[in-house]
This record gives C-alpha cells, structure tokens and sequence, in this order.
C-alpha cells in the first residue's frame, strides 16, 4: 500500500504543515539532548555550555537538516503558497478600492460576455439534434403582393402550402431526397366525458425519413397509412407517453380519441422531437391526408413544407425548382414562387439580429473592462513607482519584482474571472427566464465548461497581458534612479492612460447610444392606445352547432356579458372577435363608395373586429369623432361601422370621414364614428387600420371573445370570471382567461429583455469609462503635485487648479466623444429593424448622452481635483 | 556546512542501511546512528545531516513510518519502523548492491 502511505505522507505534510514542523524541530532537539548526554559521559571538559556546543558539532548544520528536511516533506512549497496568501491578503486590505474596483470590472465584463455567448451558442450556433441537419431545408410559399399589405407583409415570403400543391410538387421535384409536409392544430383529446385540449401534429408519411429520426419504440406511420381511407393511426410523443401513459411499451395498439376519431398508437417519437426548437409541445402526430378539413381543398394552405437536399445540389438551383413547381397553384394566383432556407437558419431568422447585436454589445462590454482593467493598472503602479524603485536600488531582482506584479494581476483576474463565471450563470438563468418562450433552443441555454474555461483563460489573459506592459515599464524605471526619472516616466504613463481613456469613451458612447435609442423606441411602442391594466380576455367555448345560427351565439353572449356585468368587481364588459395582442387577427378587403375600382390596384385592407357597444369603453379606445355604435344599431336597421382614425386619414385625408360609406363583406356601410387607434399586436409600422362592425349586425364566423375590466387585479378573478361564465349554462365555457397585461408583456417580451440587457452594458459600460476618467485625473494630480503646489503658492485659485485637473480629463473624454458618435451613427444602422418612432441619428439621443458623459466625467474628476487644490508646499517639497 | 566527501560513498547505500538496520526493530535517529557506528566499529560515520534528510525521503516514499513513542530513558522519542513495502525494496536494493560488490571485485582482482 506503498501508494496509500505516500497519500496520507503528503496529506499530514499539507493538512498539518505547522505541527510537521514542530515535529522536526523537536526531533532535532532529541538528537542533541542524546548526543550532549554522549559527550557528557566521555571524559573531557563537562561545562554545560561546551557539551551542547560539542552536541551540535557532531550533528552538523541543523538549520541547514531542517530546511532540506522542509523541501523534501513539502512543507517548503506549502510555506510559499502561504506567503502567496498573504502577500494577496495584504495587497487587498492596504489597496482595497483598487482591488475591488479591478476585480468587480473584470467580473462584469466576463459575465456579460458569457451570459451572451451562452445565450447565443444555444440559439445560433449549436446544430440541430437532426442527423446531416444542413439538409434540411425549409420551403415557403411567396406571395410579392403581401408586401405592400399591412398586416401580411411580414408574412409574404412566409406562405405555408396546400397539401394538393405539396403532391404535386412531391411527384415532380428532383432536388430533394425527399419532401414532407407538417402542421399543429389543438384538437380535443380522449373521451366526450374528460376531454382534453391539445397540440396535434399532421404529417405526411415523409417527415420521418426526411428528418432522418425514427420512432423510439413502434412505428411511424406508412404511404399506404397516409391516405384519406387510410387506417386512422397515430403516433405519441415521447413527452406524452411518458405523461399519459407512464412510459409503458404495451402503449402499441392502444386506442385514443382525437377530435371524436378512434386512433390506434402504432409508435412513439424520440425525446425531445420539436420542429421549432421549443419544448415538444406536439403530442400525437396523425397522417396529414386524413386531415378531411384540408386534405382536398386547393385553397387551404395550413401546411409548413421541409425537404432534405441531394447531395451535391445547390440551395439556389433547388430555390429556382421550387419557384417554377410551387408558382402554379390555381387556388391562389397571387402565389409567385417559393423561398427556401437553411431549417437552422429559418427558425433563427427573427432572433439572429437581435442576438447577435447584444454579442457585439457584450464583447464592446468586455472590451472596455480590458481597457478599464489596464488604466487601473496603470494608475495603480504610478502609486507604487516609488516604492518599486527603492526596492531595486536595495537590490531587489528584477524578475522577482516582475513576479509579484504579475502574480498580482493574475490573482486579480482569477478572482473576477471566478466571480465572473458565478455572474454568469445567474444572469444566463435571468435571461432565459425574462426571454421570450418563442426564441428556439431556449431550453438548452446552458454555460457549459467549454464556455467558462475560455471566459476564465480569457480573464487570465488580460490580467497578464494588461499586468506586463505596466509591470514592465516599472521594471524599466526601476533600473534607473528612482527620483530623477519619476516625473517623465508618469508622463508617459499618463499619456497611455489618456488613449485608453479616449477608446472606453468611444466605445462607451457606442453602447449609451444604442441603449438611449432602444429606450425611447420602446417607450414609443408600448403606447398602444387603451388601457391593458385590469383588463382581462376571457375566450369563450361554444357548442359547434351554435355557429349555424349567428342569433343564438349573441344570445349566449349578451347572457354571458350581463352575468360578468352583475359581478361585484367587474367595471366595464365588452365582446369583440380577435381581441388585440390575442395572436389572431382577421383582415378584409374593403371598396369606398365613389371610388372606382382599378384592376391593377389592389383594394384597400383593413384589420376587422366585430364588437359589442360596450367593446369601446371597456377597453378605453377613444372617441375621436361622431359616435360609437349602441344597442339601437341592431339587425335589420340602418348598417353602421366605426373606423380607426389611421384608416379614415388614409382614406379620406383632410376630410371628415362620418356619412362615407363602404363596402365589404358583401354589404354596404355607413361611417358612423371614428375611434382612436390601438395596436393589436408588437407593431412593426404604424398603427393599423381598423374596422369595427357590431355584433348584432353581422353574421359571425368565429366565436367573440369577452373582455373584462376589473376593480382590482386579484389572482381569483379568473375563478370569479368562470364561475359566471358556467351559470349561464348553454354548454358555453370559458376557454381560457388571459390578463391583457401579461398579453401585451409577452408581445413585448423580446423588445424589453433587448433594451434593458443594452443599458445595462451600457450602464456598466459609462461607469466603467468613469472610473478609468477618475484614474486619469488622479494621475494628472500627482503627477502634477509639485507644480499645482508652486501655483497655489504664488496665488492661483483653487478654481483654476481644479480647471486644471477636470479640463485634462475632459480633454480625453471629449476626443472618445468624437470618436464615439461616429461609431455609433455607423453602428446604429444596424439597430434600424428594432427601432421604432425614432432615428438612428437623432438629435435629442446624441444631446443626452453627450450630457450625460459631460456630467460623469465632472464627477468622476471631482475628487482627484479637490485633492490637488489642498496641496500645500511645504509638505510636497519635504515628501520627496 | 556541505556534506563531507566521504559519506558521498554512503549516499546510495545509506538509504539501504537504514532499511536494514530497521529490520531488527523500530529506533528513533540516533539510535540508528549509534547501531550503524557499532556494527561497523565506528568505521562508518554516518553524519545526522544526512541521516534525517534520508529518513524524510524514505517516509515520503512510504518504505518507513514513524510514530512519537517514549524511550526506555523516559524520553519522548519519533520511531521509525520499515514497512511491508520497506521491506521489499530493501530485498531488491540488497541483490541489486550485492551484484555490484560482485562486479567491482571481479574487476578488482583481474582474474
């Protein structure tokens, strides 16, 4: 067990280094009691004294035993470690601001950067969990069009595909291996008795092979399952089976209810499958042909297309197939061709901007904390130029002074780095919880080792590399005699930490933009035109066969809205189709009476709501001019509607829209009022145009939505709302209650995790340049001392010193501000796309944040100014 | 002080004496040196500045331990004791020096 011993040698030697070497000491003396008792019993001089003195000669050199007795136990290395410690501990408490300032600096910078890249790595740059994913290749539908339609011009080279349309261009194509077609629908699940809401899949037979996965257990579904005759098979999700059915294999040949059809469970899909990189939200996929709503209609187009490449086909020939294949399609001559992209790539379309916009923000972050880090630095060794030159005239070796210093930043750095890595697993944890949900491959956020190694090396790195170039020049210094060359060399080192300086302004100034730009962007956008406070959306559930009879569902409605109405807390109800910020929305073309029809000019769209009187004050829209419908505009009276104040100056500009009349949904309407206007959904233009027609004078096609204005905010208002909603019987029911609030936050959900994680850095980033300002200033004041002490002597004003002192800096922090705008007026292009209602050059922006600077560089330089307008002469002739 | 030129002869085998002298029961240092100086009628000195640096090394390999014990004089004294793997290693530097005297002689006598 010789490997054991060495073991607990080595671990009594480091956990009990102090008792070791007592322990050696008080052998040594064994040995020299015995051997003085020796020399005593031999014949000779006896004094005491001599016998000790005869005792260590026989011995030897017991300093010299016990030191080589040290090294080869260890307890040498432990001592260095030990005086490592302590020199560290030492620097902490007699420098505590400088330590603390360098390590919370690199801490930031190094968090803020992992947080990101994490963040990123997960999003942008992991591959998809698909064998050969880069294949895999997305196909949409292009409709030229739509791009000049609100409302759809997101949408216009985002078409899904008809499944007719797909076996066509299946049949033809030859870029592909193969093409598949899928879809999600909610569907009711299980038994009349407890059904169940939830996401079904519809996929062609293809999809597996395509995606190159096969099932986990079981089967995927065959070509001869996938027709509409087809056997009505399904298979489970892996999430499902395990939730459903507790993971159990004999899951095969069960039955299962979807939408009223009894499906046979044939497999189940591997873990974690997700077409979108979200949680599997899916639970059974089920054949796409059997889908009797859309397997046959050329006009329904529900389906998202995916094909995987031929090898050694290029993405641009297989784009121009699918162009010519997909044109074609006779229900939709508006369809102009296809638009293919990379699966990864497609899903990360909407995310790759604004992600990679806040990894350039971190890594300016990190950049300005090396700089920051290496002005302190700097700062710090002016401080000590006196003392490290003393100790080289007193002999100290060069390397050894080098040494220290660099142990000093390395430990520095090690300890931000660490308390950068601790940072930054909290942060990245924040951020995946405030992000939005939609952002694909979320869920596998992680900061993995890879990250943190590189952040921690990163950190290290800068600490030597920053450490070098002051401890060198120190060295440099030292060599000379200290006192001559103090001054010149300070000024040297002054003018390195002016660039640097000017580089953290500059860069700072980049970020304080952005963050001002996004700021006032975002304020602009979360004005939405009501009121979302207290409000909440309660989605009602009707029995199908009401639909037939558009008189029953206002019956069930009006019910419904008087029930909520007697409620004690409710204030305000109202009805309306597709409430804002609801993720539904429904548009119509409309015809203005007089004007004629062109062929060549599309007709105007607007967004369509159908509503209840009260849909007006409950959500707080106001009334711009003429009058909001009542209950007097009923069926069979005068045909009435309400339009947004955009839709009315688009139409008849400088002209009073009320008594216009329009044409849509076959029938003629006459402009009663004018509302305010509202944004229904994050908006990425205008407000969008709007017609509002009242539910009793139109026949529905889907079911209106309750809206509900509450007294207070309490959780149980969802239960109050319910509770009335089910005493009115009829088979209605609540399908899900939403607070307006929540709604509208989510909508803005990626706009404000964008904008406050961009001021943060710049926040961090403007204090960071400040604190370099503040070493900058100190610098100049020491440099300086003697001079400023002879100006005060011979009666310049503490004012003019302090110009002095604060006029330096700002000179450095003017020249950044330059250089900063000029960056940032480059660099904000790329914010265009997330800015909304404001320039990237505006005046006010740039006026603030040069305010801003102008005032933390006077705070900054405040108190290295105070200090040099208190010297006194005598005391700084005497201190040299 | 260096370490005198005579005890450089000692050097690989001090290690080996040490070991065996060991074999015959635990002793602290001195007592060490005093068994050695016997047996070899004071002829081999071996000095303490190269006893204790040898016993460290040999405790660090794990061939020795030691442990406090009192002394017959009353004393408190550190004994060292060889260990199973102790023993092995001295098997192995034993044959490996009685080849070497082999050797040596041979040469020597330049038969």
């Amino acid at each position: 067990m010789s490997f054991l011993d060495a073991l607990r040698y080595r671990l009594r030697a480091f956990s009990r280094s102090g008792a070791r070497e007592r322990e050696i000491a008080d052998e040594m003396q064994h040995h020299l009691d015995l051997e003085a008792g020796a020399a005593r019993s031999t014949p000779g001089p006896a004094a005491e004294s001599d016998l000790r003195q005869e005792a260590r000669r026989r011995f030897g050199n017991v300093t010299y035993v016990t030191e080589e007795r040290r090294m080869i136990s260890g307890v040498a290395t432990i001592d260095a470690l030990r005086q490592d410690v302590r020199f560290v501990s030492r620097l902490l408490r007699r420098r505590a601001g400088f330590a603390v300032v360098t390590v919370a600096t690199i801490a930031l910078g190094i968090a803020a950067a992992t947080s990101i890249f994490s963040v990123a790595d997960a999003v942008l740059f992991r591959p998809l969990a698909f064998p050969n994913a880069d294949a895999l290749i997305t196909v949409w539908l292009t409709r030229a069009q739509w791009k000049k339609i609100p409302g759809l011009s997101k949408r216009w080279n985002h078409g899904e595909i008809s499944l007719p349309a797909f076996r066509q261009w299946r049949a033809r194509q030859t870029s592909f291996t193969d093409v598949a077609v899928w879809d999600a629908t909610s569907a009711i699940v299980g038994e009349s008795t407890s059904p169940q809401e939830m996401l079904v899949g519809r996929a062609s037979a293809s999809l597996f092979p395509v995606l190159g996965i096969q099932p986990e257990i079981g089967a995927w579904f065959t070509a001869s399952e996938d027709v509409a005759a087809g056997a009505h098979v399904a298979v489970v999700s892996h999430e499902t089976w395990d939730a459903q059915f507790g993971g159990d294999p004999r899951v095969l040949g069960r039955i299962v209810e979807i939408n009223g059809i009894r499906h046979t469970i044939i497999g189940v899909a591997p873990k974690g499958l997700s077409l979108d990189r979200g949680p599997t939200s899916i639970a059974f996929w089920l054949p796409a042909a059997q889908d009797t709503a859309n397997a046959n209609d050329n006009s329904s187009f529900p389906f998202e297309a995916i094909g995987r490449l031929k090898p050694r086909v290029s993405l641009r020939s297989a784009s121009v197939e699918a162009s010519l294949l997909l044109r074609d399609v006779p229900a939709d001559s508006r369809i102009d061709g296809a638009m293919l992209a990379r699966l990864h790539d497609d899903q990360t379309r909407s995310v790759r901007g604004p992600l990679l916009i806040l990894l350039v923000a971190s890594g300016l972050l990190l950049l300005i904390a090396c700089i920051n880090v290496a002005t302190l630095l700097m700062g710090e060794a002016v401080g000590r130029e006196h003392e490290l030159s003393t100790r080289t005239a007193l002999g100290a070796g060069r390397g050894r002074l080098l040494r220290q210093l660099l142990t000093e930043s390395i430990f520095l750095a090690g300890i931000g780095g660490t308390l950068g890595a601790g940072l930054a697993v909290i942060a990245t944890r924040l951020i995946v919880r405030s992000a939005p949900p939609t952002i694909p491959g979320l869920n596998d956020v992680r900061v993995d080792g890879r990250v943190l190694i590189v952040a921690l090396a990163a950190a290290v790195v800068t600490g030597v590399l920053f450490g070098l170039v002051p401890a060198l020049s120190l060295i440099r210094t030292g060599a000379r005699s200290p006192i001559a060359t103090t001054r010149a060399s300070l000024r040297g080192r002054e003018r390195a930490q002016r660039t640097f300086i000017a580089c953290e302004v500059a860069l700072s100034m980049v970020l304080l933009v952005a963050a001002a730009l996004l700021v006032r962007s975002f304020s602009k956008l979360s004005s939405i035109g009501f009121e979302p406070t207290k409000l909440f959306v309660a989605t009602l559930q009707f029995p199908r066969p009401v639909f037939a009879d558009s008189s029953t569902v206002r019956a069930i409605d009006a019910e419904v809205e008087q029930r909520l109405r007697a409620s004690p807390r409710v204030i305000a109800v109202g009805s309306t189709t597709t409430p804002p910020f609801s993720n539904g929305s429904s548009s119509t073309n409309f015809q203005v009476e007089g004007r004629s029809l062109s062929l060549g000019s599309p007709l105007p769209t607007a967004n369509r709501r159908t509503t209840t009187p009260s849909f007006f004050a409950t959500a707080g829209i106001p009334l711009v001019s003429g009058r909001f419908y009542t209950d007097d505009d009923r069926a069979g009276g005068p045909l009435v509607v309400v339009v947004s104040r955009a839709l009315a100056e688009r139409e008849w500009p400088g002209e009073s829209a009320i008594g216009k009349r329009i044409r849509f949904a076959g029938q003629w309407r006459t402009v009663v009022g004018v509302a305010g206007d509202i944004e229904t959904e994050r908006p990425s233009s205008d407000f969008p145009e709007t017609v509002y027609t009242p539910l009793a004078q139109l026949m529905l096609r889907s079911a209106p939505s309750v809206i509900v204005r509450v007294q207070s905010d309490a959780d149980d208002v969802a239960d109050e709302l319910r509770r009335a909603v089910r005493d009115v019987g009829s088979n209605v029911s609540v399908y899900r209650i939403d607070s307006m609030q929540g709604l509208v936050g989510e909508a803005f959900a990626d706009d404000r995790l964008r904008t406050v994680l961009i001021s943060l850095f710049a926040m961090i980033a403007a204090l960071l340049a400040a604190i370099g300002t503040y070493g900058v200033a100190s610098t100049t004041a020491s440099r300086r001392t003697r001079e400023m002490a002879i100006r005060v002597a011979v009666g310049a004003t503490s004012g003019s010193i302090a110009r002095l002192i604060v006029g330096g800096a700002a000179k450095s922090v003017a020249v950044g501000a330059v250089i900063g705008v000029g960056l940032a007026l480059l660099g904000g292009r790329a914010l265009v796309p997330y800015l909304y209602g404001v320039g990237t050059g505006d005046p006010r922006v740039y006026a603030g944040v040069a305010i801003f600077l102008g005032l933390s560089t006077l705070a900054a330089t405040w108190m290295p100014a105070r200090r040099a307008t208190r010297v006194r002469l005598v005391e700084t002739l005497s201190s040299d | 002080m260096p370490p005198d030129s005579k005890s450089d002869v000692l050097k690989g085998t001090l290690e080996m004496l040490v070991l065996h002298s060991l074999t015959l029961q635990p002793m602290h240092g001195y007592a060490i040196v005093q068994h050695i100086r016997g047996l070899t009628e004071d002829a081999l000195h071996v000095e303490a500045g190269s006893l204790y640096p040898a016993l460290e090394r040999l405790e660090k390999k794990g061939w020795v331990t030691a442990k406090w014990q009192t002394s017959p004089t009353g004393r408190n004294a550190r004994y060292y004791s060889i260990t199973a793997s102790g023993r092995k290693q001295l098997g192995k530097e034993v044959s490996a020096y009685e080849r070497a005297i082999w050797a040596v002689e041979r040469v020597l006598r330049g038969t």
